[in-house]
Parts: structure tokens; C-alpha cells; sequence
């Protein structure tokens, strides 16, 4: 199965938050930067300025999720809001903490690859993938009675 | 409202009171935001003659309609009171991200009066507004109270925060947004910090509604390309302002020992390509903007080892350079991350610096008068030394730290002469001889000494069809003729009025907004009609390019009326002589002054000033400032 991969290079990121006001806009239609679905933060000393968090669409969310709503939908891994219980799972599952809650959201608020952040940072920091997924859906891990 | 958040917040920091304001429609409307939201407030608001470090001044934070937008470079902020050095209009402005988060807590700008009776910050929280005590961080430097404040309160909050330069009352103290941006020139540290106000921290989650949200992101989205792509973005990306350490020396026009030339003999020690290879770390970038010009510096062994922060500008790069005879570059990245610690106006440090330099070498003043310092130019221990003197007021830090001005009135006579400030404001690193708009830009500008205020950058590159396309216009109208060949010869005096005159109009725009003058001036990519239709989707308001040039002007004037109230007039608007009598040494501009009689008549036709300088009551009136000529002309 093929998905979009999204992908950060922190070294050519300046932190202009250009990919965080253009994510909340294009998927939310305002200007909410808890919203975006791509966070840049500084790292720990500044010299090493930031860190770009997005999600790669590894899938391993997919895996975990007790109500299986999450599954590959347009090349994305896709959280379908109606199953989705939120419990928060995938968001503790996540090996790069790239799905989060935002406020005002039904759901775990994830990248869905939609790849505006990719057209508008202008650096190149930003850089998208078509990439065969890595994990076996059908290896589903249920934490149910656990 | 669109654009706006429509909210002021006003803080009496003597008696702690918090006021939340509606921001009236029709100040918006007439004046955007920024410098025109201040310039009005200051003026319906401030007593004239009052002493900027008493608490009767007032100090004001405003942003625009565009800031916290996509609109590239939507992350400035405006500051604005009376300022300590010129005893006049002050005003900074500072990149960085603190504007927008002000919008996103809900405010377009934020009024303090008073002043409180022990150390205090103002915390915002979209709702929540505290006056807390500060007391853990007066005495700390502006890097630690942000880490202090960022522990305190959550990693992502904004800070505005002067260092120990603001609490000691310096007249040349900047406020910092968070770490490195400095809101310089003016001395509004020091307003900050006779108020007793520590710091700013800022976090907000809310939205802008945008008017047209269709049209203004599409409009943003081919904005952002434009500049992004411009042809003169490149160097800008690459290099930030240090580039031009060799540029100005390439055509002599960057200040060396005190104005004594134009021409720094050792400048290739300074150049940015130097810089680039040997300490260059990485970029960063303000909100929403893609030229990422900020240069993070740090120097990795000897004396000066350590972590030179971001932002080396040209304007230090001349201030602790060549203005100072120093070509260390370690000096320099050090003196200017010390100076973003203390919260100091580099330029105006520079300035002062320089000129006791000058004096001690022409033997006005001697060891006894320094202390027994020997003040030898280029010696960079002694520029660090003298940066932490004037910081603490210790020896003759304390009259230093008075700026140039106060000083060179203390010691008179013969000193007066190397004084190289207008309106007690230093002339920061463009030398006048060298591109004669500047030189009269200095004195119309109405915070003092500026570069900024007109930012009339296209005759100092000589660029035929920016100039054209900017101003071809405006010269047949009034010249009957072509600006060319005279509009892009820097040397010449010829046009150089309408350049500054019709510049300074943009540069009061951009500042109303609150957008970058890197996009508006230079690389010049946006002008009245791009600024026009940006802030009609965002807001609503049918803007035309005609509606920009006049709230421009009417921004611009409203200043100018400030500082005739405050007792100004056409005398203040002179240079040093040294400007007016004593050629430039370097080729290419040997043997050239500042004509600066010649084109200040001109420009006061343009401008409607009579001979006193005083805007006419008929040019008021145009640009609706009726109440504003009443006062002036007694009616
Ligand atoms: S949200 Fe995290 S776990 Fe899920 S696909 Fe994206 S990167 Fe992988
Ligand atoms: S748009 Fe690019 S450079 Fe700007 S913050 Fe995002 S990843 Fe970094």
C-alpha cells in the first residue's frame, strides 16, 4: 500500500511558522496555530534552532487503535472521526509525538499529507514522499481488556 | 471587525488597574494600526512637555491588521512614547513573533500609563491579564528573564523585556523581544524602565477574522512568492544585512571613527562572506516570512568564545566596526550579544563610543576626565568594557549612558562639533556624504536621526526601473519631467526630496501595518497598491492606493505635529556640520557634502511646512488632521 510521506529537515528550518499558518488555514480556514497539524519548536539549545514535527504516515497508529479507526485512506493514514472513541491511543503510540489534541477537535488532530506546508516553506524544509507502508495492517494490535 | 482584533488593553501601572477597550472603528479605519494607532493615542493623550521618564508618559505596543496572518513578514511590532533622547516623538520597531501572539490573545495593542512602585510583568493569556511581581527578575539580563519566563509559564510564550540598560535608566536602552529582536532606537527601554515594567509575556490561541479570506489568502499566497522569489531576495537570504559591510565600503559610505571617513580600511576583516564561513551557525526567520535575514552567530574559541545569538546587523556591524575603529569580528558578535543581554541600542552605544573616542583623540578630554581610561580607537576590550560601564552608569559610563547628545552638551565647547546625532538621536551607519537622501533623511525623519523613517534605498543602488516604477509618476506631475538620470545618482541632490518626501509615506504605511521594511523598501516588492488591496480583503475597508498615500501622510504628519507641540521646529532639523563642511576623503565620493539646504527647501515645499517647519493648516485639513491645525494654529 502506498502513503504520502511527509518529512522535516531541521537544519534547513528558520522558523517562520509559514507551514503552521498555512496547515490551520488550509484545514481549519483560519489563522489557529494549535490547530496546525505540523509544529516547529525550539530545540533545546538555541543554536540548534528547531525542530519540525509532522506526521510520516509510518502508520504504527493504525496498529494500536482499540476502535480500528484509523486506516489508509488517499495515501493517508486516516483517523475517521465517527469510530474514533477518543481515547488517545494513538497519540501515546506515536514514535515521533505527531498527533496531539488540539482545542475544539472531535478527534486527535494528525496530519492528513494534504502537502500545504510542503507547497508554502520556503526553505525546502518541508518535503513530501510517495512511500510503500512499511507496517501489515492486518497485524492490528488490540489493547482491549488490557 | 476584521483584521483588527478590535480590543486595547489599557494597564495603569500606578495603580494596577486593567482596562479592556474597544478599539474605535474610525481610528482603525483612519489610521490602520501601529505607528498611526500610537501617533493618535500619544497625541490625544500625552501632556506635552512632561519628562519621558516620569510616569506621566505613555508608553504604547500596537500591531496592524496584518500581523498574525500569512502576509509575509506580519511579525513586526510598533512601540511608541516620548522618547528620552530626543525629548520628542519615539518610536522602535522589532521583528520577531510577538505581534502576532498579542493578536491571537485578543489585543491590537496594549496602552501602559503610570508607573508601578516595585517591578512588575504583564502577563496575557487570551483572557487572563495579571500585573505579577517581578521582583525574581529585576537585575537579570533580557536572556535570563526570558528563560526564566519561559520556565515560569509555558515554552512557546512571547516576551517583550528590557535588561538591566532599561532599569537603569539609559537612554540608549532597546526593549528585546524574546531574545534578540530588538524595539531600538528612541530609548524606549528606558521608558519600560522608569515604569518599573519588567517584561511582557504573551501566549493567545484566538483567530483574525479576515474580511475576504478567499482573496486575501490568494492574494498572500502570490505575495509570498513574489518576495520570496524577488531578485534581490537571494542576497538577503544568504547574507541578512551584514552583507552590506561591503557594499557601503565598495561606494564609501559606511562610517568610520566617528563619521571621520567613509571608508574603513579593514572592512574585509568584517565581511560577510568572512562571516558567513567562519561563525555562521544558522538562520531564523520572523513569523510568516520567507527571507529568514537573521544570522545566528557564535564564536567558537579565544577570548570571545561563545554564543553570539542572532541577528549581527549591519548596523552593529558599523557601531562596534568601523564607527569605533574596531575590526575584530569576535569583538563585534560579542559586544553585540552582550548588548541583546543588556538591552542596549547598539547604534546609539556605537555613537556615543565613537565620539568620546574622537574627543579623547583631538584632546578635549584627557585620562583624568575618563577615568583613566585610555580611549584608543579599535581597542575591542575596551569596547566591551565601556558597553558594561554605560550599562551600569559606573565612571563615565554614566554620562555615556545620557547618549551622545546630553553628553557632548555637558562637556561643550569644542565637542559640540563631533556630536553626530539630529535630534539626540544618533546617525545610525549611513553616511549622508555618501547618498545624499539619506543625509536628508536623517533630519526629517521624526523620531531623529533615521535611516528608517523614509528608507529610501533605491538611489543609494542607482536601480533605474524601481526608481521609475516608483516615482516616474509623481516627477512629471510635479517636475514636468523624467526622475531619470538624477533619481538613481545617489551623489545627487537633484529628486532627492521627493524620494525621501514619497518614502516616507510607504515607510509610515509598512509601519501602520505592521509589515517589514525588507518587502516594502527593499527588496522593494510591495507598494501603496499591493499594501492597499492586502489590507481591503483583510479588513474590508475599501482601500485605494490614493486612501495609502494619504493615511501615510497623515500618520507622517501626525508625528511631526507631536514634535512641533513638544517645541520642535525647523531649527532641529539641521545635521552635524561635519556633515555640511567636511568633504568626504574616499573616491567616489570625494570632495562631496550633504546640499542640505538645497533639498530641505524643497522638501518643505513638498511637505507643506512653512519656515518654521509647522505643516501647513490647508496640507492638515487635506489629510484630515483638522483638530491637530486648530491646535497648532491657536484656533
Ligand atoms: S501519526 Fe505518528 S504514528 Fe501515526 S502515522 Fe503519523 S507518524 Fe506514524
Ligand atoms: S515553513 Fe519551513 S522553514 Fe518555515 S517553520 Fe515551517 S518547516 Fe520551518
Amino acid at each position: 500500500m502506498r502513503v504520502t510521506k511527509i518529512y522535516g529537515t531541521d537544519p534547513k528550518c528558520v522558523g517562520c511558522q509559514i507551514c503552521m499558518i498555512t496547515c490551520s488555514e488550509v484545514n481549519f480556514g483560519e489563522v489557529d496555530l494549535t490547530k496546525s497539524r505540523v509544529r516547529i519548536s525550539h530545540k533545546e539549545n538555541p543554536m540548534d534552532g528547531f525542530h519540525i514535527t509532522v506526521c510520516t504516515n509510518c502508520g504504527i497508529c493504525a496498529l494500536y487503535c482499540p476502535t480500528d479507526a484509523i486506516s489508509i485512506v488517499n495515501k493517508n493514514v486516516h483517523i475517521d472521526e465517527s469510530l474514533c472513541n477518543k481515547c488517545g491511543v494513538c497519540i501515546e503510540v506515536c514514535p515521533i509525538d505527531a498527533i496531539w489534541w488540539s482545542p475544539g477537535l472531535n478527534a486527535p488532530n494528525k496530519c492528513v499529507a494534504c502537502k500545504a506546508c510542503v507547497d508554502t516553506c520556503p526553505t525546502g524544509a518541508l518535503n513530501a514522499v510517495e512511500v510503500d507502508l512499511k507496517i501489515d495492517l492486518g497485524k492490528r494490535v488490540t489493547l482491549r481488556g488490557v | 471587525m476584521y483584521g483588527w482584533m478590535g480590543r486595547i488593553l489599557r494597564i495603569n501601572l500606578t495603580d494596577e488597574k486593567i482596562k479592556w477597550e474597544t478599539l474605535p472603528e474610525d481610528l482603525a479605519r483612519n489610521y490602520i494600526g501601529g505607528n498611526g494607532l500610537g501617533a493618535r493615542i500619544l497625541w490625544d493623550e500625552l501632556k506635552p512637555g512632561i519628562d519621558p521618564l516620569s510616569p506621566e508618559n505613555i508608553l504604547v505596543f500596537a500591531t496592524g491588521p496584518l500581523n498574525g496572518t500569512l502576509w509575509p513578514t506580519s511579525g513586526r511590532l510598533h512601540v511608541m512614547a516620548k522618547g528620552p533622547l530626543s525629548n520628542a516623538w519615539g518610536e522602535g520597531n522589532s521583528g520577531g513573533h510577538f505581534a502576532p501572539y498579542l493578536k491571537f490573545a485578543g489585543y491590537d495593542a496594549i496602552i501602559f500609563e503610570g508607573a508601578a512602585k516595585k517591578p512588575v510583568y504583564l502577563y496575557i493569556d487570551d483572557g487572563i491579564v495579571e500585573l505579577r511581581d517581578a521582583k525574581h527578575l529585576w537585575g537579570k539580563d533580557v536572556w535570563e528573564t526570558h528563560e526564566i519566563l519561559k520556565k515560569e509559564i509555558r515554552e512557546d510564550i512571547r516576551t517583550a523585556a528590557i535588561g538591566q540598560a532599561g532599569e537603569n535608566l539609559v537612554r540608549m536602552a532597546a526593549i528585546m523581544i524574546d531574545k534578540y529582536a530588538a524595539v531600538a532606537r528612541s530609548g524606549l527601554g528606558a521608558v519600560m524602565g522608569s515604569k518599573k515594567l519588567k517584561a511582557i509575556a504573551v501566549y493567545g490561541t484566538k483567530q483574525i477574522n479576515l474580511y475576504n479570506k478567499y482573496r486575501f489568502y490568494e492574494f498572500t499566497y502570490q505575495a509570498q512568492r513574489r518576495l520570496s522569489s524577488h531578485q534581490f531576495s537571494k542576497e538577503v537570504k544568504q547574507y541578512g544585512t551584514e552583507i552590506l559591510v561591503d557594499l557601503m565600503n565598495e561606494i564609501a559610505r559606511y562610517p568610520t571613527r566617528n563619521f571621520q571617513s567613509g571608508y574603513f580600511e579593514q572592512y574585509e576583516k568584517l565581511s560577510a562572506h568572512l562571516l558567513k564561513e567562519k561563525y555562521r551557525v544558522r538562520d531564523e526567520s520572523c513569523y510568516a516570512c520567507p527571507l529568514h535575514c537573521k544570522k545566528y552567530n557564535a564564536v567558537k574559541e579565544g577570548k570571545y568564545k561563545g554564543d553570539g545569538g542572532l541577528g549581527l546587523e549591519y548596523e552593529t556591524l558599523n557601531a562596534y566596526g568601523g564607527r569605533v575603529g574596531n575590526s575584530d569580528p569576535e569583538a563585534v558578535i560579542y559586544a553585540n550579544a552582550l548588548s541583546n543581554k543588556y538591552g542596549l541600542d547598539t547604534d546609539d552605544v556605537g555613537g556615543v563610543i565613537g565620539f568620546m573616542m574622537e574627543i579623547y583623540e583631538k584632546g578635549i578630554i584627557d585620562k583624568e576626565f575618563t577615568g583613566g581610561l585610555e580611549l584608543k580607537w579599535g581597542d575591542s576590550d575596551l569596547l566591551i568594557k565601556l558597553i558594561n560601564m554605560i550599562t551600569f552608569r559606573e565612571g563615565i559610563g554614566d554620562l555615556m549612558a545620557e547618549g551622545t547628545h546630553r553628553a557632548a552638551l555637558k562637556i561643550g565647547g569644542e565637542a559640540l562639533y563631533y556630536d553626530m546625532t539630529v535630534k539626540g538621536v544618533d546617525i545610525p551607519a549611513q553616511d549622508g556624504r555618501a547618498q545624499k537622501s539619506m543625509g536628508l533623511s536623517h533630519v526629517t525623519s521624526n523620531r531623529g536621526a533615521d535611516h528608517l523613517t523614509s528608507g529610501e534605498f533605491l538611489s543609494e543602488v542607482g536601480w533605474p526601473d524601481a526608481i521609475v516604477e516608483r516615482f516616474e509618476k509623481r516627477a512629471k506631475e510635479i517636475y514636468g519631467r523624467s526622475i531619470l538620470p538624477e533619481g538613481a545618482d545617489r551623489l545627487s541632490p537633484k529628486f532627492k526630496p521627493l524620494m525621501v518626501y514619497d518614502s516616507e509615506h510607504l515607510a509610515a504605511l509598512a509601519d501602520s501595518m505592521v509589515v517589514c521594511k525588507f518587502s516594502t523598501h527593499w527588496p522593494p516588492v510591495f507598494f501603496f497598491e499591493d499594501l492597499a488591496k492586502a489590507v481591503t480583503y483583510a479588513t474590508g475597508y475599501k482601500y485605494s492606493e490614493a486612501d495609502m498615500r494619504v493615511i501615510g501622510e497623515r500618520i507622517f504628519l501626525l508625528e511631526r505635529a507631536f514634535n512641533i507641540r513638544e517645541g520642535l521646529s525647523s531649527k532641529d532639523d539641521r545635521l552635524p556640520e561635519r556633515f555640511l563642511k567636511e568633504p568626504a576623503q574616499t573616491p567616489p565620493n570625494k570632495g562631496h557634502v550633504v546640499e542640505l539646504d538645497e533639498m530641505l527647501s524643497e522638501y518643505y515645499r513638498l511637505r507643506g511646512y512653512n519656515s518654521e517647519g509647522i505643516p501647513s493648516y490647508d496640507r492638515l485639513v487635506k489629510v484630515g488632521l483638522e483638530d491637530v491645525a486648530k491646535y497648532l494654529y491657536d484656533m
